[in-house]
């Protein structure tokens, strides 16, 4: 950026001193990029050492290739009926469970999103620097001292606290929260909640610290408060980037909440989970596509969303 | 001379604003009476934007004393400065436009500032048919009346230069501060939004002091315009006694200013 190169050479008053001199580049032997490309390199090479790769691994057993041949033959004729032989008397037809189990999918990621909307919003406020910017002309008196002094403080603990909602993955929080609770439904949504509101105030604190702040000054010029002017000079500049990151994030959290099965909650990973150990494998492949469409879809319609949003 | 007609002038003594080691605005005096219409011209860098900024009580001088419809801007607090700044409307060079809000509620926030928090957002999501007729007016008045519903990034450049002047003028200011305003119109638009806040101002006795290094509009509209170079105040007269010298000294750069230009 050539406007913040001149500033700063105008503020450290450093001069060329004649046309022949050329800019010094750094002397070091690699640039940064070079070192970053080195340090990839060897890391890759220390990882496949540590775990003592081998590529004839990939080599599948006998046993292991019957069973994906089965698995990939029956991925053109998903099952329609149940494979099962003695089926409970009144069980509802396999088209309408795979439905049933999306739906609660859809269900269990939608609670968790609303969970961590409204606790990512109120972490990103604080986590923001915009949030807190100082006002140009500065407040006195007390009860701005105070407030001047409860900045840091806030702020600091929202990044702490961000920091260690985003640490643990969603599947250790619902191991956990499994053993502390139960199979209980809000365990498994508080599980995924926990890290999306992390990466969500993570995300959201970033989008309002590079939204353009020309609004923001605008507001302030006409007499606005310094919450005024957080909610209706920046948070706006933000809000169309952060709903459009806000349908990605449900995107994934309806991935999660179909592993969530797994544990045996009732969303499609549990049917999957099922039907594997069975060795049903069409009605596996019928619940994969459904589970495909849902994401399909969802991504279908939050590109849209998104294109209106940002576009 | 009583309080209320004071409100909209100006008064600096010895003004100067540093920032850090950078000398933006030097000891300058300024006298500007309610209801007058002047033009501060000058090279880029010269200190406009800063006196405006400093006139609009978005700044404190680092020496001096700025008066602002007699008030002494070191003497207020900051719910006093808020007040006082939501009765100047500022008109930014970037125009400061939310670009995702429709015309109407862009014009809207230009009264925020007198409202409290919750206030405010009822004005923005809920406004009155009232405040919604009256910013139709403005939008009318400024030339652009079709566009209230309009999203305010889909206007032409010249367009959104009109919501600027109208959520200006919904604050119901005592003056108006435009920064260079007409940098980025042709030259047809230019004379449309000269006139515009020349009209404006005239009929609703808006004190007007407009940033401009178009000096031929300068001259055109502006009845007394100011010079600054390097922060200082090189003229101040009425503009039919101000002559081609006086233009050309403002300009005139130095060998040692165009070293430093092409550093």
């Amino acid at each position: 950026m050539p406007v913040e190169l001149q500033t700063d050479e105008r503020r450290t008053g450093e001069k060329n001193t004649g046309p022949a001199s050329l800019p010094r580049q750094g002397g070091r032997l690699l640039g940064l990029r070079g070192s970053v490309i080195v340090a990839i390199a060897v890391a890759g090479l220390w990882a496949g050492l540590v775990l003592d790769l081998r590529p004839g691994d990939l080599i599948p057993s006998e046993g292991g290739l019957s069973l994906a041949r089965e698995l990939f033959s029956h991925a053109l004729s998903p099952a329609w009926t149940y494979e099962a032989r003695d089926l409970p008397p009144g069980i509802q037809p396999l088209p309408l469970k795979a439905l049933e189990a999306a739906q609660v999918t859809i269900a269990f990621a939608a609670a968790a999103m609303s969970l961590s909307l409204v606790l990512g919003l109120l972490l990103g406020f604080a986590a923001s620097t915009a949030t807190w910017s100082e006002n140009p002309l500065g407040g006195e008196g007390p009860l701005n001292r105070l407030r001047r002094g409860a900045r840091p403080l806030i702020y600091g603990s929202a990044r702490v606290l961000i920091a260690l909602l985003r640490s643990v993955h969603e599947l250790l929080w619902a191991v956990l929260l499994l053993a502390a609770f139960g199979l209980s439904q809000l365990s498994a949504i508080i599980a995924i909640a926990i890290p999306y509101s992390g990466t969500l105030a993570k995300v959201f604190s970033e989008m309002l610290d590079e939204a353009p702040r020309d609004s923001a000054r605008a507001l302030r010029a006409a007499g606005a408060s310094s919450a005024q002017v957080f909610f209706f000079g920046l948070l706006p500049r933000a809000l169309p980037e952060m709903s459009a990151y806000a349908l990605y994030r449900f995107e994934c959290a309806l991935r999660s909440s179909a592993v969530l099965g797994f544990f045996g909650y009732p969303t499609l990973g549990y049917y999957i989970a099922a039907s594997f150990e069975n060795l049903h494998y069409g009605e596996i492949w019928t619940y994969l596509y459904t589970l495909f469409a849902l994401v399909a879809v969802a991504d279908w319609w939050s590109g849209a969303m998104r294109r209106r949003l940002v576009g | 001379m009583t309080r209320e007609s004071q409100k909209g002038g100006f008064e600096l003594e010895g003004a100067s604003v540093h920032y850090g080691s950078v000398i933006a605005l030097e000891q300058v005096d300024l006298k500007i009476a309610a209801g007058e219409a002047v033009g501060f011209v000058g090279p880029s860098g010269s200190g406009k934007t800063t006196l405006l900024r400093l006139l609009g009580g978005n700044l404190k001088p680092t020496h001096g004393r700025v008066r602002i419809g007699g008030e002494d801007l070191s003497q207020l607090s900051e719910r006093q400065l808020r007040t006082l700044r939501s009765r100047i409307g500022t008109v930014h060079q970037d125009l400061s436009l939310i670009p995702n809000l429709r015309v109407l509620r862009n014009v809207l926030a230009g009264r925020i500032g007198r409202l409290s928090l919750i206030g405010a957002g009822r004005l923005l999501f809920l406004p009155p048919r009232r405040e919604v007729a009256q910013v139709h007016r403005l939008l009318e008045r400024v030339g652009i009346g079709d566009k209230l519903y309009q999203r305010t990034d889909r206007l032409s450049g010249g367009q959104r230069q009109r919501v600027a002047i109208a959520r200006a003028l919904y604050q119901q200011p005592l003056a108006l501060l435009p920064d260079e305003p007409i940098s980025s119109l042709d030259p047809a638009r230019s004379r449309d939004t000269m006139e515009l806040l020349s009209k404006v101002c005239r009929e609703e006795g808006l004190t007007l002091c407009a940033s401009l290094h178009d000096l031929e509009a300068a001259r055109e509209f502006l009845p007394r315009l100011v010079g600054l170079r390097h922060g200082r105040v090189v003229f101040d007269r009425p503009t039919s006694e101000l002559g081609a010298e006086d233009f050309r000294h403002l300009y005139d750069l130095s060998a040692d200013e165009m070293l430093n230009d092409a550093r």
